[in-house]
């Protein structure tokens, strides 16, 4: 297991299996079935946790996003970092450490 | 509904036979819940007739609930038990009805099997389901009764159930529970009860939803449309807050009865039924307003 505050852009985020998602007007509601903790993400973030399917690594997903969206390219890897670390915390990728009392 | 679990005596003496119950009820049935009750107090069990009418069925009961009163001589005179378990024996007679009525609804809720139960009221008009979900207090019986009388189908005051498979919200016509600070505001609504079964009564007003307006009352399940979380508060001008659905999707989870099943589940069910639903938060002082912005904002013409 990954603790949060040491991935970097080689990893290769996933969404951790009993992680159940609805998604309503384009913003996602995800349940952690271990601790049934749920978390509201807006419609940006909502976005990029579809592409976190573990096929692609983090600055492969930065450049893709900062293609997509014209932005540069540093602070979407910057921003796709930490929304991978804060999804990590919380218990929802798979490999990585949730940190205790944190949701996870 | 009382918050505090039931008193049980394990010493308690046995119970009357069943010679002494003169009186059945009608069979009655709510989502998973099948019941009758039984009782020596032919008084009771009438009133209890009149006040489940909405969930009267056809055939024989699968559980019985005894209602026992053992005369003047009795410390705890009034005993309620369901099956063979002794729930709550007291002194006074208004809590066996309480204990009744809240054991119902506890029952609903554990054999709503693979129906999410939502702690919410709720009403139909035009075949569409408003949800008015919240915690004790807030409102939701006294505005579901207002909205009753206003010409909308009742689903439930306390437990509102949808079907995964359907997504619709099933009813559970339970008597409606107006609070003594509500019946200033429905004084019309207060039911007329055989004095011989009023020492069961307190100072709640049981409604049975038959008795608010002529005409069908109850809903058939119905598809959620409206969401609302009403808050009462003294004084406050009326006012509708337009609620992203996932923020209303998680506040009606934290509204979620515990009936074990799946946390997973509920999210995907409660988050299918509100895929084409309208969400508000609601503030009120005024019942009368508080309808009547409803019934505006959802197009009823009433």
């Amino acid at each position: 297991m990954i603790r949060p505050e040491s991935l970097d852009g080689s990893f290769e985020p996933q969404m951790k299996a009993g992680v159940a998602c609805v998604e309503l007007d384009g913003e996602a509601v995800l349940m952690n079935d271990s601790d049934s903790s749920l978390h509201h993400l807006d419609p940006v973030a909502t976005v990029v946790l579809t592409l976190f399917d573990g096929s692609a690594t983090i600055d492969e997903l930065a450049a893709e996003l900062s293609e997509g969206f014209g932005a540069d390219r540093d602070r979407v890897h910057a921003d796709v970092l930490a929304f991978a670390r804060r999804m990590g915390r919380l218990g929802l990728l798979e490999g990585v450490e949730a940190d205790e009392g944190d949701g996870g | 509904m009382p918050g505090t679990a039931p008193v049980v005596s394990p010493d308690a003496p046995p119970t009357a036979s069943s010679a002494a119950l003169a009186y059945t009820t009608r069979r009655f049935s709510a989502l998973g819940h099948d019941f009758a009750v039984r009782t020596n107090d032919e008084a009771l069990g009438r009133y209890l007739d009149d006040l489940f009418g909405c969930l009267a069925r056809a055939g024989q009961p699968s559980t019985h609930y005894t209602i026992l009163d053992r005369g003047a001589a009795s410390c705890k005179r009034f005993e309620l038990r369901f099956g063979g378990d002794l729930v709550v024996q007291s002194p006074v007679p208004p809590r066996v009805l309480e204990y009744l009525l809240w054991h119902v609804n506890r029952q609903v809720v554990a054999c709503a099997g693979d129906l999410v139960p939502i702690h919410a009221a709720a009403a139909a008009i035009d075949g569409g389901a408003l949800l008015l979900a919240g915690p004790a207090g807030s409102g939701k019986s006294t505005l579901v009764a207002g909205l009753v009388r206003r010409g909308f189908a009742y689903l439930t005051d306390e437990v509102a159930a949808i079907d995964p498979l359907s997504l619709l919200v099933r009813p559970f016509p339970r008597p409606l529970s107006i609070e003594a600070g509500s019946q200033g505001v429905l004084a019309d609504l207060e039911p007329v009860v055989d004095p011989d079964a009023a020492r069961y009564l307190s100072g709640t007003w049981h409604v049975n939803p038959h008795s608010i307006r002529a005409g069908d009352t109850v809903s058939p399940p119905a598809p959620v449309r409206w969401v609302m979380f009403p808050r009462y508060q003294r004084g406050a001008p009326t006012e509708l807050v337009p609620l992203g659905r996932a923020e209303a999707l998680i506040a009606l989870l934290d509204n979620c009865f515990d009936n074990g099943s799946e946390g997973a589940r509920r999210l995907i069910t409660v988050g299918q039924a509100l895929a084409e639903a309208r969400c508000w938060r609601l503030v009120t002082g005024d019942l009368d307003e508080a309808c009547e912005l409803v019934a505006r904002e959802l197009g009823m013409r009433a």
